[in-house]
């Protein structure tokens, strides 16, 4: 089996940082926070080495404000969950780009709102789903 | 803009009553009065409990059990979908999964976890029930 070597405090960084970028947007009224939250997510798809929460995290980590917690993880798992936050930024981008605040902040809600999930639960959405639907199946 | 933060804290009042509601419905599951017969008595271990599509089982907990399996070869794990154990997802009144139920030598459960758990947790929940071979 393939080794893996995790950084969940990454994770969690990454994570916290878009929560709060979301939050604050929502707050505000803020919309380009909803384009900045689609970005950070791609770019940290994409891109890790050049997202800017990781590149934040690295320097934090560089001056010892915050320790990495390295574990022997698949990410597969969690880029799944970016991947998935990620799409439906990215309906919240394009209904606040055609002018529907309501739909654009309501998507915003969600991603904040699983995330939060994820980041104190350590919750799956998807996995509830699937064991929701399995259940139905089986009665 | 008060109506936005009064928003956000209803969102992260239903996230912490949410992630109390999963811990209340694992303690639940602990005090159900259900034997498993799994794997014979005398013996700790845990049922996983998966379905098909799941990322989180197939590639975070099955490899988390694997390496459990390798630091306490004494511990039996069973993998079983929830279409399997429908009976027991239905006693237990499991929500999610991936779920790892832990199971004592006399049969009862001790521990319920609805979500993914790493091996370290399971470690200890397992170090209540049941001691490693060598510290007998």
């Amino acid at each position: 089996m393939k080794a893996f070597r995790f950084d969940r405090s990454a994770l969690r960084f990454g994570q916290i940082s878009l929560i709060v970028v979301l939050a604050i947007g929502f707050v505000l009224n803020i919309p380009y926070a909803i384009y900045a939250g689609a970005l950070m997510l791609l770019s940290a798809l994409v891109l890790p080495a050049w997202a800017p929460q990781l590149m934040i995290y690295r320097w934090f980590v560089h001056n010892n404000w915050v320790n990495t917690a390295i574990y022997d993880e698949d990410p597969a798992p969690h880029r799944f969950a970016q991947q998935m936050g990620f799409g439906v930024l990215v309906i919240g981008t394009v209904a606040a780009i055609l002018g529907s605040a309501m739909i654009a902040w309501a998507a915003t809600l969600v991603v904040i709102a699983l995330a939060l999930l994820n980041v104190t639960t350590g919750f799956c959405a998807g996995c509830f789903v699937y064991a929701q639907i399995a259940k139905l199946r089986s009665a | 803009m008060n109506e936005r933060i009064i928003v956000i804290v209803a969102l992260i009042s239903l996230v912490v009553f949410f992630r109390w509601y999963i811990g209340w419905r694992s303690r639940r599951a602990t005090q159900q009065d259900v034997k498993l017969t799994h794997f014979p008595l005398g013996q700790a271990g845990i049922i996983a409990l998966h379905t098909d599509h799941c990322v989180q089982c197939e590639r975070l907990q099955k490899p988390a059990l694997e390496r459990l399996q390798k630091r306490r070869n004494d511990i039996a794990v069973v993998w079983r979908s929830i279409q399997e154990e429908a009976q027991l997802v239905k006693q237990l009144g499991i929500m999610t999964v991936p779920t790892t139920v832990v199971r004592n030598a006399n049969g009862q459960i001790t521990n319920v976890n609805m979500g993914y758990v790493d091996e370290d947790v399971l470690m200890q929940q397992l170090a209540i029930v049941s001691a490693p071979p060598h510290c007998l």
